[in-house]
């Protein structure tokens, strides 16, 4: 039983990792923002900690405190040029931000390693206190969703003229919604820093933001759980398909195709979806039973 | 109370002028109609009192308040509400949800409170709820708080985006066309609702195709033709304006 708890106890952690940086992403997707800029954010956070911590000697809290502001300051400053953007122009800009990132996480070699990565991080993070961190993300995300802010947000990504003539101010909640991305990225970037030992520039590049696109196409935009459910599969995934390893990335590219074509807002959202109908429907069905039943008598 | 006064307002669209100088009152507590045939420029005036549309040149009084240059935000939170022609609900959102939404001009709790989840704000989404299915229910659509938007029959479709509408509590509210589309039962149900609202003080604008409704509610009728304001004033003087007729029926020039 030990063994099977030992085996799988990194799974877990790269899972609880992968629901913060799923938030983060979400995030900026409920507000109908198409940005794909978390995986800098999240580097921000995990060079900034960790140059804090081992370089600096502050307080890991301390350091993972003013990661999460870093991701405030990162969200809100790339929200003002990006302000008139949308879609895939959105895409493409937050991508390029990413690249930024990217290669000057590689010219600073003094201060970040450079390509040889940054090493010999103090492994302060444990497993419980990722599933802490996670806790109160599901607690602030599910508060949010149920505020005016997670309203405004639902308005502006399913009709943004809608939302602007009903009083939402289109810019001011695009910004809210980076700043918190840029949050959720930098606490959880700095935690993966804290967890990992070492890091380097390509760890937060493409193919983490791929990654943080798949949770969310696969779980859902619109709910707290949707993350949590796309994190999970994406984790299991490997594992149930051991021996399917050597073709991973094609399966995960079918799986990702299939997923878009029959189910386009996730499972856990598109099932949500699914029993609301129905519901509706046998409440309909009910109420015509019954006018009926009135005017047979 | 207070109207809504559009001065010499002008809108061009490249080599285009969409609009020109036109001038008009809302008044408080009653319905104006705007009238006029396709592509006269009725939703481009609408468009630019909610500022969604920049002004080429004039200006947009509410009361007291210049509103020419607000954004559509701003608009809205100064008291100016609005349906589309083509109805925009939100498709995903449930009928409740979609009306509640329309209470955001009315959110007190801050941002920070929303944030972290005092109770100033946790208290407030149950209370909108409850004044969402108040609403509901004073339009009869109870029984489809909880269905999604996107399925509903076109009537209540337009019903619901009416809801919303009137939730923001507005002193001018905009309806574009809202009986396009219904036979004269459903649009004769819905000019009861248009009177019960300016009974309470609401000034309407009634963006309309179907004359004879415009007759049988507005006291004040404008007729937009090719952009500009062919004729103005009682239902019955405008209909036997000879450029009015012209406009709708064709004739010499």
């Amino acid at each position: 039983m030990m063994n099977l708890i030992y085996t799988y106890q990194p799974l877990f952690d790269y899972f609880l990792l992968a629901v913060g940086f799923a938030y983060s992403q979400q995030m900026v997707l409920r507000a109908g923002v198409f940005s794909i800029g978390s995986a800098g954010f999240a580097s921000i956070g995990a060079y900034g900690v960790g140059i804090l911590v081992r370089d600096q000697g502050f307080n890991a809290i301390v350091a993972l405190l003013l990661a999460t502001v870093m991701g405030c300051v990162g969200g809100f400053l790339l929200s003002i040029p990006l302000a008139r953007l949308r879609g895939v122009f959105q895409a493409i800009a937050t991508l390029a931000f990413v690249q930024i990132v990217v290669s000057l996480c590689l010219y600073f070699e003094n201060l970040t390693g450079g390509p040889q990565g940054f090493n010999n991080i103090p492994k302060l993070v444990q497993t419980w206190h990722l599933v802490l961190a996670v806790l109160v993300t599901i607690y602030f995300m599910f508060v949010i969703s149920r505020s005016a802010i997670g309203r405004a947000f639902d308005a502006l990504r399913q009709d943004e003229t809608v939302g602007a003539t009903l009083g939402i101010s289109i810019r001011k909640y695009h910004m809210i919604a980076f700043v918190l991305s840029g949050a959720l990225a930098g606490f959880f970037g700095g935690m993966q820093s804290l967890y990992t030992y070492s890091i380097e520039p390509e760890m937060f590049g493409f193919t983490f933001l791929v990654a943080a696109l798949t949770y969310i196409i696969l779980g859902g935009r619109g709910t707290v759980t949707g993350p949590i459910i796309g994190a999970a599969i994406m984790s299991l995934l490997p594992e149930l398909a051991r021996p399917l390893a050597d073709n991973r990335q094609f399966f995960q590219g079918v799986l990702m195709m299939v997923m878009i074509a029959f189910m386009p807002h996730g499972v856990f959202d598109g099932l949500v979806l699914y029993l609301r109908k129905r519901r509706a429907a046998a409440r309909d069905k009910a109420f015509k039973e019954g006018t009926h039943v009135v005017t047979g008598a | 109370m207070s109207s809504l006064v559009l001065s010499n307002v002008s809108k061009r669209f490249g080599g285009l002028l969409a609009v020109s100088d036109v001038n008009m009152e809302v008044p408080p507590g009653k319905i104006t109609g705007l009238i006029g045939p396709n592509g006269a420029g009725k939703t481009t005036v609408v468009n630019m009192i909610t500022g969604l549309l920049k002004l080429t040149t004039g200006s947009i009084r509410l009361g007291e308040r210049d509103i020419t240059s607000a954004e559509a935000h701003e608009v809205a939170f100064a008291g100016v509400s609005r349906t589309f022609q083509n109805i925009r609900l939100l498709p995903e959102a449930t009928v409740l949800e979609n009306v509640v939404i329309g209470f955001h001009v009315h959110v007190k709790s801050s941002l920070f409170a929303q944030l972290i989840g005092l109770p100033s704000s946790l208290r407030e989404s149950p209370e909108l709820f409850e004044r969402g299915r108040q609403l509901l229910e004073r339009f009869g659509m109870s029984r489809y708080a909880d269905h999604p938007a996107g399925g509903l029959a076109y009537g209540h479709q337009r019903r619901v985006e009416m809801m919303r509408a009137v939730a923001t509590n507005p002193r001018i509210l905009l309806l574009d066309e809202p009986v396009a589309g219904m036979n004269d039962v459903e649009a004769t149900e819905l000019g009861q609702v248009f009177t019960e609202l300016t009974a309470s003080g609401i000034g309407l604008l009634l963006i309309e195709h179907n004359i004879r409704f415009v007759n049988q509610l507005c006291q004040q009728v404008y007729v937009l033709d090719s952009g500009a304001m062919i004729a103005a004033g009682s239902p019955q003087e405008v209909m036997h304006n000879p450029a009015v007729v012209a406009a709708y029926l064709g004739g010499k020039k």
